[in-house]
């Protein structure tokens, strides 16, 4: 079982306590928030710590092709070019001096696995597609003729949507099972700044068949990226590691903080809830459960949140980074839970038991009049259970 | 093609250098003689020409001689290949020769001496599991070895697949419609060259041909595998079933496993020999090296 920090803007101590208090086993870096000077310093500090046994940097290329777009420290990196279009990509020369760019820049630093450059993937068959292939051969060559020796991950930064078509995916694992690297470092891109957990069960078929395939049986690695809350039903598809940050802009991926106009409003205080698979809002909704005496239902029992089962929540001064720390303490725990009931059925059986708990404690509290605002609702968990359904009688037809 | 209409003592004739011309065997569209040269035992093996009216083409409508460029490609293939389980090129090179009224052509062979996996089958029933796992690693060693060079063999069948005598190694044989990744040529009509019932889904479809893997081999090898431990086909229910009804099944049926039809046959082996038959490429083994370590885990586990 690995999880792994998302790292991003604002980083303070938190991936430090992540590694020493909250059971993370490493870091997922964003260059976009951190200078390429102060990137490796603190790749290299982080290196001599033990329980940071991986560190990678998503290179973040795929922001290229965003026009105008707000790239912050991206374009200090000597192998980032802003406002890429495709006839960018057409030359093999041109794809050969991205991808060595990218995997030179990363030799330097003291992380555990290279990452390959990518663009996205709106749809399977389309020309972004090919090109993110390609990216991805011309990677594997370079790794190869560089001799570094780390492991590479080809990273693939896919739409949603785009898991829908279960023939087009099909195809699509067929190219990528192909490939001679180690593993795969992939994200889920979601539409519009809107922070929710909710992904159409098609999606999330998608998701956890493209998982299984890769790692239980072909035996590639598979990092997830920006996973958040559904990271346990990666892991029981098999995924050998998931990742969320602090904020809501590094637990579900969307191009929007990459836009001219990205920015917004901070988020209002949360806890994360094991047994109800998402957040709760300190006010007004924690409030209300613990005015009813229903704390007990909701709280995740971690090291961080003692005071909650007797206090006001809004009174105890939760602050960010308690709020994060807990947050990771409470995906470790899920993650640790899946993993020990055993091989993919029992760790799908068990995680489809979890989301009826949930479901039925949702429906408990909206019994209790406790009013959810949408994001912290129950609509992801119908989603969940309904992909999660669908790609396990998928698992036990192929036996 | 018809098999080309010449004796043993013709072919003696045609190639003086040749000793002890045997009695030819039929290899697919070839005769197989064994002969000697210059002391060694090899196989030269003998296959017609396309022929062409010269009168009614020209240089820029004669059709290209489909089976002059595969005894040519085999010929490649075999020379560029280093491995026990392909049989070595000979010292006579690619010939082509007049005879009575036919263009032939003519290469030798490093000489096999043993059966071919089909009459193995038909003579002494399925293999025991070690021996199949034995063919196994011998078949998908030579398969590695074609796939170093970016090709595929897609003719492998129990007929292609012979037991050296001397030492119990499994050779696979006649590379000569393999698939080359880069030059496509041969098969640029659209059809995809087989056997009959033996086929990799993703070949049946001419339109896909160029997107084809060593993941095509692993099928096959497949088939091959299940009738070796089970002595029969897995996709054939019947006998003279017809070619379309076969890939039919091919594409659509899960056969019933090996362990089903034959109880000495483990549990491991029976799924790694049902992975290799899945429809989608991607649930076969990814690499030849991922096959060889399944196997090996599976001759540990049996030991």
């Amino acid at each position: 079982m690995t999880f792994l920090v998302q790292h991003g803007y604002g980083k303070s101590d938190k991936i430090e306590r992540a590694l020493d208090e909250c059971g993370a086993s490493g870091v997922i870096y964003a260059p976009r928030s951190e200078t390429p000077d102060s990137l490796a310093a603190y790749i290299d500090k982080l290196s001599r710590k033990p329980r940071c046994a991986i560190q990678l940097v998503d290179p973040q290329f795929y922001a290229t092709t965003v026009p105008n777009g707000n790239m912050g420290k991206l374009i200090e990196y000597p192998y980032f070019r802003p406002d890429l279009s495709v006839r960018n990509f057409r030359a093999p020369r041109d794809i050969t001096q991205m991808v060595g760019a990218t995997l030179e820049f990363q030799r330097r630093l003291a992380v555990t696995h290279l990452c390959s450059p990518t663009i996205a993937i709106d749809a399977f068959n389309d020309r972004w597609s090919s090109i993110a292939l390609n990216l991805a051969s011309e990677s594997i060559g370079f790794a190869a003729v560089m001799g570094d020796g780390r492991p590479l991950l080809v990273s693939l930064l896919i739409h949603e949507q785009a898991l829908r078509s279960q023939e087009q995916l099909e195809e699509f694992l067929d190219e990528l099972t192909d490939l001679e690297c180690h593993g795969f470092y992939i994200v889920i891109r979601h539409e519009g700044g809107g922070f929710s957990q909710l992904l159409d069960p098609a999606s999330v078929n998608g998701l956890l068949y493209a998982i299984h395939v890769l790692s239980e049986v072909n035996e590639f690695e598979v990092y997830v990226g920006y996973s958040d809350f559904i990271s346990p039903l990666l892991h029981a598809a098999g995924a050998t590691a998931t990742a969320s940050g602090w904020n809501n802009g590094l637990r579900r991926f969307s191009f929007a903080r990459f836009e001219p106009q990205a920015g917004g409003r901070r988020a209002k205080p949360r806890y994360s809830s094991r047994p109800l698979l998402n957040f709760i809002p300190i006010t007004p909704e924690f409030d209300a459960i613990a005015a009813l005496r229903l704390t007990n239902a909701v709280i995740s029992g971690t090291s961080y949140d003692r005071g909650f089962r007797s206090g006001t929540p809004s009174m105890l001064g939760w602050d960010d980074t308690t709020s994060a720390l807990h947050h990771w303490q409470v995906l470790v725990r899920l993650i640790s839970d899946t993993i020990a009931a055993g091989d993919t059925v029992g760790r799908l059986a068990h995680i489809e038991a979890r989301i009826s708990e949930a479901i039925e404690l949702y429906r408990r509290l909206d019994r209790a009049r406790i009013p959810f605002e949408v994001a912290a609702g129950p609509g992801h968990l119908s989603a969940w259970g309904a992909g999660l359904r669908e790609f396990r009688a998928q698992v036990e037809r192929e036996g | 093609m018809t098999l080309p209409k010449i004796t043993a003592a013709q072919l003696g004739a045609a190639f003086p250098q040749l000793e002890n011309v045997g009695t030819p065997r039929p290899g697919g569209q070839k005769l197989v003689f064994p002969c000697k040269l210059a002391g060694v035992k090899y196989a030269v093996k003998v296959l017609r020409c396309q022929q062409f009216d010269a009168a009614h083409t020209t240089s820029e409508t004669m059709p290209l001689d489909v089976d002059y460029a595969r005894a040519k490609r085999e010929v490649a293939i075999l020379q560029a290949c280093n491995s026990h389980y392909l049989p070595k090129i000979g010292p006579l090179e690619l010939t082509e020769f007049p005879h009575d009224g036919d263009r032939l052509l003519a290469f030798s062979e490093e000489f096999i001496e043993g059966p071919n996996l089909e009459e193995l089958l038909a003579r002494s029933g399925p293999l025991t599991e070690p021996e199949a796992i034995r063919l196994a690693s011998n078949i998908v060693t030579a398969i590695a070895e074609l796939w170093r060079l970016n090709k595929i063999h897609r003719d492998i069948k129990p007929a292609n697949i012979m037991r050296r005598n001397l030492d119990g190694s499994y050779v696979l044989l006649d590379p000569g419609i393999a698939f080359d990744l880069v030059d496509g040529t041969l098969t640029a009509e659209g059809c995809i060259p087989h056997s009959p019932g033996y086929i990799a889904p993703e070949h049946t479809n001419p339109a896909r041909k160029r997107e084809a893997d060593v993941r095509a081999d692993l099928f096959l090898l497949g088939i091959s595998l299940y009738e070796a431990v089970t002595g029969t086909h897995p996709f054939r229910e019947r006998v003279n079933q017809s070619p379309v009804e076969i890939i039919q099944n091919i594409l659509r049926k899960t056969p019933i496993t090996p362990r089903a039809r034959r109880r000495e046959v483990s549990v491991g082996f029976s799924q790694l020999v049902m992975r290799l038959l899945e429809k989608k490429r991607h649930m076969r083994f990814r690499s030849c090296d991922h096959l060889q370590e399944a196997l090996l885990k599976i001759e540990g586990a049996s030991s």
